[in-house]
């Protein structure tokens, strides 16, 4: 599993040094769900398996310490605050009854003020879609779902280690759409060993045949510590081909495009104005809450981060004690840095203004970056070399 | 048979066999600065590397009692970590051993372990310089070997008695009939004086021990005269300083002494003197024959030069003793600091270094590539090695060493003369001629692999001179062969042509007018100097080839497309290209874990500023190391 960065340690009632302003920003609530029914093979998430949980942690345990940290994080911001967006990623946070979404959110509004027709996403794994939950999730105020489809080539599930078939996304989607949903997203994965790229451009056709409002495309990391990294260092697996992952980036810019979508950041396309909200508050740099085991929290400058195992996430709760682990008071070249690292990756760009002309004019030569009207607008190159860019224009 | 050039001194006296028991003695009935030279047996011990010189030092050192049963430790003269870790010996270490002779008198034996390898033969030669005879020792179950025959005539040039013995009788493959006879043959004397001992079980040592009294000369020298010592080795110790390593040839050393360098005219004072048994031991002098060290709080590692004569400063002798042929270096590579801070602490450790290695040179040198460093000179690619571990280990130096190559001299067109030890400071201009350095080498190999022994040389542009029958199975064939042909790879080709068999020593002989080029490897058009190499002209393709395809693996992809060229002058020989970079970006969803991702970028960034940049290119440290070290490789295995 990915490691937590290092950091400062973190007060145990989890007050802030400093808050700021918080209700000039909007401000969003992130709420990890750490479950799955069985690990992805590239998967290095926070999430478990119901074997390696003790029996007072599963996922049935969950609710009750989530709702303990919304009293916290209503305790610690004090002001009364509006949420703008919310968002349930995992994990599999479709594993959770329709009931307890609704609990959930019910509680949270106890709290908050949840702004009119805010975003509300759920991440879902195709094959735990049913009319049930869906309908109680519709019900319950989520109006957008996230599908992990990956692929739609059956071999490239197989070697992602993947539960679900090709056929289930088309059924998952089907039945979210008689629940009522209109607002739906797929996550693609491309680049895993073995993929071709007509494989590929199936699963893009397919996808766009599914006729979406939003796509997140993601190219394969094979992180070490998952299963397909110790494939990889068996040698039963090629490593990611980044030349291939280019051609298929490229590809997938070209069949979007074809197709009524935009990118609005390196991995993600949409139709107009269905960008997902929550993401691009964390890319603006706003404010948000993240609950659960894990999560990341950012406020003003200060970043936190939660203990990663439900158990010691759950005792603090009990304890009434803050979740944090560690956390982070960012310096102004730290956040200058991060403003850079995430507005560059936008559609949006980055102002012009704020660099030396020498430093733009050779991002252009390079053919990695586009003026228009006074932003710094990455070219298809350049979202691939994102990272070149980055450090050019920091350096 | 051939061999022999010198005349042989041995003149045996009966062998005397069977068990003598005697007492242990550990009393100092000969403190050093009063034993009579008529007393004092000086010696070493030479063999092949692995013939078990220092594992018969160790049972010397045992059965005249002077390191403790509990002590001991197998190798106890290797002390170095280097030694101990390769199983072999780089540093000639003497030793002072009480042994009561036949004759019931106390004798000083000074014993002298030197090491095998052929790059540190000069150990050797010094080694003899202070004795007055040397066991020529011999494996049983190897016979001999090409460094038993090069050290061998060392002795010989030095007229000085020679005893030989056939080691590890005790191995059931020992065949000392056999290897008696081919000894005898070489040594010139009778197979039945041939000794045999087990330096393992101890079997024969001490027949050994009284043998030497018999046979090795007592040194002689005027007691009256004014000292004069011949400074044999030095080192520097951290704790105290520069100790130095003395054989006195005539007068007396004594403690509070001023004694003077009669090279440098330097005077110091003698805070200590001493003797190793098999520590340091300080003593009340060192008088005529005897072996020992002294310190003068000198920290000033130059002061105190090997092969230099000390004298008393009131009483100067007028002449200096012979002194040593100062080593010549065979193979120089550049050493350069990873770390370019580390430039000044890399001159002073090899001013220490030098001290305790008088075959080291060594001159400043700046790379395009590597930035400050020095070019060194050395023996030989063990050698080289050896140096580079022992900078990294005292010394605490990360380094790149750069391709070894070796000298040459190289005529122009316009009648200039230059000499070269590295390949960037080859000429631009018209070449008449370029002169190599060649050895004279010398095979030994079992007599059925005379015809892949054979296409090797060939191979390696040698010109066989004679082939000898030792006996009936084994042959010496000799050969003159380009140096720069031999010290990388040849011996680990030798070796497994010959399934372990064979073996190989050389020496300098001299140059040769050859068709050789310089091969530059350009990357995006800039040539790195650290990467050019002169090689003969029919090898120019495949070194080409194997450094552009070695160097497309190491270097990481840029921006552009980066070629990578071997050329000789203008003309390109090989070509190879790195494709340009098209991904280089963090495209997987990291959800709001953005402090993780900042910090990849950051260490990203950190790791390109140590970045080397070749024109526009950007080449790791490692990249250069990987790309360096391969070539100095074989040296690794060429050691035993
Ligand atoms: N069986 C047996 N093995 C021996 C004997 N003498 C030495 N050896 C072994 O031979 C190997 C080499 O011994 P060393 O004493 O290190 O040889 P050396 O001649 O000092 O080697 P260099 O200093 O590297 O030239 C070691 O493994 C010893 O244990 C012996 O009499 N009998
Ligand atoms: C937070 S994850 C989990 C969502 C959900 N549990 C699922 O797997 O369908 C969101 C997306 O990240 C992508 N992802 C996860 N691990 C990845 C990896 N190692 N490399 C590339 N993309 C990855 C997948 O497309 C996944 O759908
Ligand atoms: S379902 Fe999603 S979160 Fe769970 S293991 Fe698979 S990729 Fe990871
Ligand atoms: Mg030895």
């Amino acid at each position: 599993m990915a490691v937590l960065p290092e950091g400062d340690p973190a007060p145990r009632d989890g007050k802030l040094p400093n808050k700021g302003e918080l209700t000039k920003k909007p401000f969003s609530l992130y709420v990890h769900v750490p479950y799955c029914a069985k690990r992805c093979g590239y998967c290095d998430f926070n999430t478990y398996t119901p074997s390696e949980l003790d029996r007072e942690d599963q996922i049935s345990s969950w609710l009750d310490s989530a709702m303990k940290e919304t009293v916290l994080a209503k305790k610690v911001l004090e002001d009364e605050l509006t949420i703008d967006t919310i968002f349930f990623g995992g994990g599999t946070p479709s594993l959770l009854d329709g009931q307890i979404v609704q609990e959930f959110l019910n509680n949270l509004q106890r709290h908050f003020h949840l702004k009119d027709n805010l975003e509300i996403t759920l991440e879902a794994n195709p094959d735990t879609i049913t009319k049930e939950k869906s309908d109680l999730w519709i019900k319950s105020g989520i109006n957008r779902i996230s599908i992990g489809m990956q692929s739609s080539a059956k071999n490239v599930l197989q070697i992602l280690d993947r539960t679900h078939n090709p056929e289930n996304v088309m059924n998952s989607v089907s039945i979210l759409k008689e629940a009522g949903f209109t607002n739906f997203s797929l996550d693609l994965i491309y680049g895993t060993p073995g993929e071709t790229l007509q494989e590929w451009k199936k699963t893009l056709e397919d996808a766009i045949l599914i006729n979406p409002p939003h796509i997140s495309a993601y190219s394969l990391v094979i992180e070490p510590g998952t299963k397909m990294g110790s494939e990889l260092n068996r040698g039963e697996i090629q490593p990611v081909n980044d030349d291939d992952a280019a051609d298929k980036y490229q590809l997938a810019e070209k069949i979007f495009n074809d197709n009524d979508f935009s990118w609005y950041e390196i991995s993600n396309w949409s139709k107009p104005g269905k960008e997902c909200q929550h993401n691009l508050n964390y890319w603006l740099g706003n404010n948000w809450w993240g609950i659960g085991p894990g999560a990341h929290s950012h406020i003003n400058g200060v970043r936190w981060w939660n203990h990663k195992l439900p158990k010691i996430w759950r005792e603090n709760l009990e304890l009434n004690q803050s979740p944090a682990l560690a956390r982070e008071v960012l310096t102004e070249k730290q956040i200058g840095d991060e403003r850079v690292m995430l507005l560059s990756r936008l559609k949006n760009g980055i102002k012009e203004s704020d660099f030396e002309e020498k430093k733009i004019d050779n991002l252009i030569k390079q053919n990695l970056v586009l003026v228009d009207s006074g932003k710094i607008i990455l070219t298809v190159e350049g979202r691939l070399l994102a990272d070149v860019v980055f450090r050019q224009l920091t350096d | 048979m051939t061999v022999l050039q010198g005349e042989s001194t041995l003149k045996h006296a009966p062998i005397i066999r069977g068990k003598t028991t005697r007492l242990i003695v550990t009393i100092e009935i000969n403190p050093a600065g009063t034993t009579p030279p008529e007393l004092i047996r000086n010696f070493c011990v030479i063999a092949h590397i692995d013939h078990g010189k220092s594992t018969l030092a160790d049972r010397m050192l045992q059965i005249t009692g002077v390191v403790e049963e509990r002590n001991m430790r197998a190798q106890y003269l290797d002390r170095m970590d280097i030694e101990r870790e390769r199983g072999i010996t780089i540093k000639s270490q003497a030793v002072r051993l009480p042994w009561v002779g036949l004759d019931k008198k106390n004798y000083i034996l000074n014993l002298i372990d030197t090491p095998g390898h052929v790059d540190f033969t000069y150990e050797v030669s010094r080694s003899l310089e202070a004795c007055e005879g040397t066991i020529l020792l011999v494996d049983a179950a190897q016979g001999i070997e090409a460094q038993t025959l090069a050290n061998l005539y060392l002795a010989l040039e030095k007229n000085m008695t020679i005893i030989p013995v056939l080691n590890k009788i005790d191995l059931p493959a020992a065949q000392p009939d056999k290897y008696a006879a081919e000894l005898a043959n070489i040594v010139g004397c009778k197979p039945s004086d041939v000794l045999r001992v087990s330096a393992k079980t101890g079997q024969g040592v001490r027949e050994l021990l009284d043998l030497v009294v018999v046979e090795v000369p007592a040194p002689v020298g005027d007691a009256n005269a004014p000292a004069r010592a011949m400074i044999f080795d030095s080192i520097y110790d951290t704790y105290r300083g520069v100790v130095t390593y003395v054989r006195v040839i005539d007068g007396k050393l004594t403690p509070r002494q001023k004694i003077k360098m009669m090279s440098s005219g330097a005077t110091h004072e003698l805070l200590d003197i001493g003797v190793i048994s098999p520590e340091p031991k300080s003593t009340k002098g060192l008088g005529v024959g005897e072996v020992g060290y002294l310190i003068t709080g000198v920290k000033d590692v130059r002061q105190s030069r090997v092969g230099d004569t000390i004298t008393d400063s009131v009483k100067p002798a007028t002449k200096a003793l012979a002194g040593f042929r100062d080593p010549r270096p065979m193979v120089f590579a550049g050493l350069f600091p990873i770390d370019g801070s580390d430039y000044p602490l890399l001159r002073d450790a090899l001013d220490k270094l030098q001290l305790n290695d008088a075959a080291l040179v060594y001159e400043p040198e700046s790379s395009v590539a590597l930035g400050f460093g020095y070019r060194c000179g050395f023996l030989g690619l063990l050698h080289l090695e050896i140096v580079r571990e022992r900078l990294d280990r005292e010394f605490n130096l990360s380094l790149i060493s750069t391709a070894p190559s070796v000298g040459y001299r190289i005529l122009m067109d316009d009648g200039q003369e230059i000499a070269i030890t590295n390949p960037s400071e080859f000429p631009s201009g018209k070449v008449t001629e370029i002169y190599e350095p060649v050895v004279k080498a010398t095979i030994l190999t079992p007599s059925e692999y005379i015809g892949p022994v054979m296409e090797l040389a060939q191979d390696r542009r040698g010109q066989m001179h004679n082939m000898d029958y030792l006996s009936e199975d084994r042959v010496e064939i000799r050969y003159t062969l380009p140096l720069a042909e031999i010290v990388f790879d040849f011996f680990d080709q030798l070796k497994s042509k010959t399934r372990g068999y064979a073996s190989f020593d050389y020496e300098p002989s001299g140059e040769q007018v050859a068709d050789l080029v310089k091969v530059d490897i350009l990357l995006h058009g800039e040539p790195v100097d650290a990467f050019s190499s002169i090689v003969h002209k029919d090898k120019a393709y495949s070194y080409g080839v194997e450094m552009t395809s070695r160097l497309k693996e190491l270097i990481p992809r840029q921006q552009f497309e980066v070629p990578i060229q071997a050329a000789i002058g203008a003309r390109i020989i090989a070509r190879e290209s790195i494709r340009a970079i098209r991904k280089d970006v963090l495209a997987k969803c990291y959800g709001g874990d953005i402090s993780r991702k900042r910090k990849l970028l950051e260490k990203q960034k950190e790791g390109k500023k140590r970045m080397k940049m070749v024109g526009r290119v950007e080449v790791p440290q490692e990249a250069f190391v990987a790309a360096l070290q391969t070539n100095a490789d074989p040296a690794a295995k060429d050691k035993k």
